[in-house]
């Protein structure tokens, strides 16, 4: 399952900010972390990418949400890659 | 403790999330992360690959700050690759070239723009028949227009091609050969609903990610979609696939053939369709576009030996793999898709493995609805809406019209208000052979004496660079000017260096792999004196014009590029400080649009598309004034050009007759394999956290980071016999040349045993010296995919 990462910056008026965290919240396939100065949330997706694009969008129709930004997008690999060798030759040394 | 990836990408993202709430917090404004409202947002296509995925950037005084995926974008729907999100980052390596640069005494010594054009003008004045230009599938629209317009209506000398040559040649030839006409009749919506996907020497995974995404998720939500990879080396595609079908290098053709001999001898082609769409075609004895008309009778015999036994043998693929993807081609109930890119264009059998493919779709009727496409990808952004829509080819003009036809010509002079004659029948040097040209001593026929590179980077992209590019050293009359935005190993070898605006330092316009027309307009202004590609070439002819080149003048004695404003006031678009007073993309587009018509390409007024997410072409206006894109071509239940009553019409038909042909073309030996002496297949190509090479994706210190340096791929069991493990350095040779590079065993992408594979992106190690300039006799698109290669430790 695709992951994304965001960043959601909340609204400068900290009243709106406790609702519209505890609506993100609710949203099925996605979890948060901890707002930094409490407007920063850093939060993840996981879910087809129809799915993510609606909740994003849903996301930014709150109104305590100002912005999101999308931070990370990453197709599920199913297993593990090896590193690529420049990391190994500096491992190695 | 058991691996769980689910959680192990949750934990990385949300990681990255943290990190950027943190920088965001500190104020600390970065390319990734920033808050809306101090920013001004617009919209672009990302800079990238053909995908065309579309961006917003957020700009605030005067710098790009922040990158987001376009929610509203069709193609992408929000999403960005590792690359996309970083696009902004490309503007602010610290090398941007800022001034034009001459050399002198072996030295580039900055210029003015005004020296920089003399110099430009004394060259064409000097040898007009022997300039040429090079450009680039990264061209905008408006920028190949004016360089085709600059070649073949002001020097008439035809000397104008692309690096597309080197990447999708093969694929308009393939187009043409079977519909007549260039470019898919799918697009990225069949991936939404096919079945199944092959994927023919393809790896979207890495390439084309976001694209292969919209596959993959309809996986997630518990759509079933089986995907056939056929290739050479297994990447990261193969471990989404179902079916991996490893085959060895150029047979290719033999496992086409054999899969369309086995939907004759199931008798589960489909002969309603075939009866109705299509004709049959083969080989002339010296190969050519059209070849000469077969019948199905011919064609089956033909593909007789392509026993499942026989193709086995010679491709190493499993009998069983290959009735496994015949069951999915005989089976009208499955909805399929083929996606295919180098691996099928960079051989010397491009053009015909691309109707091996289409013949495929068509002889099973695998074609005309959703999800059943054979679909070509490009590696670049307008390969398609420039290169191939443009007609920026050697022997080309817009609106594919070609210069060897008079009445085309004509056609194209008086669109442009030409004097009868100006546009020169003969076409001009193809890739291979312009640079082939300009590196051979002009007293042993080296004809091109001055290339003008824009927008590419063919030091590091030719093949068999120390032949096709290095060959230049030493010969003094020839003269290499290069448009570019940073140092790269073209502008090393430059006489001329032109500092290029890139991206959204200028207004443009792509066409992506679908037919999709993407605009954009300028949102910050180039560093220093870098100017617009199309602003160069515009002043250039300026130059010829005010010393009285004949050339750069129209029939009524006014400059070729008369540039008016919308009131149709006359601008001096020449002179820098006013190219910005009107909108000349919108200018140059808007003169340009009547050449798509004639291939029914259609393209919408300037001004639609500034309001859109990009329209596939053709866009057609309709009764209430609005403008209607089409999504499959050829289909009557789409496309506007299908004749009533038609539910697939191939309108270009060669034979005239609205059918496609179906190729017969046999697997012809590579014309360089393993042997004693180079004992390994070398196969090149690109990687996921770089683009080509590597000119913007390596100033970006996220993606450099993550993928430092060129490598090769070593199977376990030969690293084993050479003795070499990961992060040893070996080198690499061919009979062209050799390189020592750390190898990489068994690693992102895993080569067979006897195979290697080495990314060209480095441009510290440039593997081109070692590839093969054999070519595809008809798109004469070199062949990057396989030579003979040995393997030893450095
Ligand atoms: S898939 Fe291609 S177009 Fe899309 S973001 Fe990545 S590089 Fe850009």
């Amino acid at each position: 399952m695709p992951t994304s990462g965001l960043v959601i910056t909340l609204a400068e008026d900290s009243a709106r900010r406790a609702p519209t965290l505890l609506a993100i919240e609710r949203l099925p396939d996605i979890a948060i972390g901890q707002p930094v100065d409490g407007r920063y949330l850093p939060a993840t997706i996981q879910a087809d990418q129809p799915t993510t694009t609606k909740c994003i969008q849903t996301i930014e129709s709150y109104a305590g949400v100002d912005h999101v930004a999308i931070t990370w997008i990453g197709l599920d690999e199913p297993a593990p890659r090896p590193h690529a060798p420049s990391t190994q030759l500096e491992s190695a040394s | 403790m058991t691996f769980d990836r689910r959680q192990f990408m949750a934990r990385t993202a949300m990681a990255a999330a943290a990190a950027a709430a943190t920088k965001m917090a500190r104020g600390d404004v970065s390319l990734d992360v920033l808050d809306s409202d101090e920013l001004t947002w617009d919209k672009a296509p990302c800079r990238f690959c053909g995908t065309g995925c579309h961006v917003m950037v957020g700009t605030r005084h005067g710098r790009v700050e922040a990158i987001r995926g376009d929610l509203k974008a069709d193609v992408n729907k929000g999403l960005l690759c590792a690359k996309g999100y970083h696009v902004g980052g490309i503007l602010y390596g610290p090398d941007r070239l800022k001034t034009p640069m001459l050399r002198r005494n072996g030295h580039l010594e900055p210029v003015t723009w005004d020296e920089a054009m003399d110099v430009i003008a004394d060259r064409i004045e000097g040898d007009q028949a022997g300039f040429a230009i090079y450009g680039s599938g990264q061209w905008t629209i408006p920028e190949g227009y004016a360089c085709q317009k600059f070649i073949k209506g002001g020097l008439s000398n035809n000397n104008i091609d692309p690096n597309a040559r080197l990447c999708m040649a093969s694929a308009v030839t393939g187009f043409l050969a079977t519909y007549g006409v260039d470019e898919p009749a799918g697009c990225y919506d069949d991936l939404d609903v096919c079945d199944v996907l092959i994927t023919w020497g393809n790896n979207p995974a890495e390439m084309h990610p976001v694209l292969f995404s919209r596959v993959m998720d309809r996986r997630s939500r518990g759509e079933k979609v089986e995907l056939f990879d056929l290739g050479t080396r297994r990447t990261r595609t193969t471990d989404f696939a179902d079916h991996y079908l490893n085959f060895t290098p150029q047979t290719d053709l033999a496992i086409a053939n054999c899969i369309a001999r086995e939907l004759i001898a199931r008798n589960a082609w489909d002969k309603d369709f075939v009866g109705r769409h299509c004709a049959f075609r083969k080989d002339t004895e010296k190969p050519s576009l059209f070849g000469e008309a077969s019948s199905f009778k011919e064609y089956a015999t033909s593909l007789d030996p392509y026993t499942f036994e026989y193709v086995e043998e010679i491709s190493g693929v499993p009998a069983e793999q290959l009735r496994l993807l015949a069951d999915r081609f005989c089976d009208p109930s499955k909805k399929i898709t083929s996606l295919w890119c180098m691996g099928v264009n960079q051989h010397t059998r491009g053009t015909a493995m691309n109707t091996l493919i289409h013949g495929l779709h068509l002889l099973s009727g695998h074609f005309g609805t959703p999800g059943d496409s054979p679909t070509s990808l490009t590696g670049q952004p307008s390969a398609c809406g420039t290169a191939r829509e443009v007609g920026t080819l050697a022997h080309a003009l817009p609106g594919g019209r070609i210069v060897k036809k008079e009445a085309h010509r004509a056609h194209c002079e008086d669109f442009w208000n030409l004097p009868r004659g100006r546009i020169n029948p003969k076409p001009g040097t193809h890739t291979i052979a312009m640079w082939d040209n300009f590196c051979t001593p002009t007293d042993e026929g080296g004809s091109v004496s001055t290339v003008w590179v824009q927008v590419t980077n063919p030091g590091q992209t030719l093949p068999n660079l120390e032949k096709l590019f290095r060959g230049k050293a030493g010969l003094e009359d020839k003269f290499l000017i290069v448009s570019d935005c940073y140092p790269t190993a073209t502008t090393e070898m430059a006489d001329l260096v032109l500092p290029s605006a890139m991206w959204v330092e200028k207004n443009g316009i792509f066409g992506n792999s679908e037919r999709r027309t993407q605009q954009w307009f300028r949102q910050v202004l180039p560093p220093g004196d870098a100017r617009d590609d199309t602003w160069q070439v515009i002043a250039a002819a300026r130059r010829l014009y005010d010393r009285g080149h004949e050339g750069m003048r129209d029939k009524d004695g006014d400059f070729i590029f008369t540039i008016r404003d919308q009131q149709g006031q006359e601008v001096p678009a020449w002179e820098w400080a006013h190219y910005y007073d009107t909108n000349v993309d919108r200018y140059l587009f808007e003169e340009y649009r009547p050449f798509a018509r004639m291939k029914h390409k259609d393209l919408a007024p300037y001004d639609v598309y500034v309001a859109s997410r990009g329209l596939r072409w053709p866009v057609v206006q309709q009764d209430d004034g609005s403008w209607r894109e089409t999504r499959f071509r050829f289909s009557g239940f789409d496309d506007p050009y299908v004749a009533d009553g038609e539910d697939i019409d191939f309108y270009h038909s060669k034979t005239g007759d609205g059918k496609a042909q179906i190729w017969f073309r046999p697997y012809v030996p590579p014309p360089e394999s393993p042997d004693t002496d180079y004992p390994f297949w070398l196969c090149t190509g690109r990687v996921l956290e770089h683009w080509h090479s590597g000119t913007m994706t390596g100033r970006i210190p996220q993606l450099q980071e993550s993928m430092p340096t060129a490598y090769v791929e070593l199977h376990a069991a030969d690293a084993g016999s050479l003795g070499v493990k990961s992060g040893d350095r070996v080198t690499v040779s061919t009979r062209r040349g050799e390189l020592t590079l750390p190898a990489w065993v068994d690693g992102r992408g895993q080569p067979p045993r006897g195979s290697i594979f080495v990314p060209f992106f480095d441009e510290r190690l440039l593997v081109n010296a070692l590839t093969l300039d054999a070519h595809d006799p008809i798109s004469k698109q070199p062949d990057y995919k396989k030579c003979a290669a040995n393997v030893r430790r450095a």
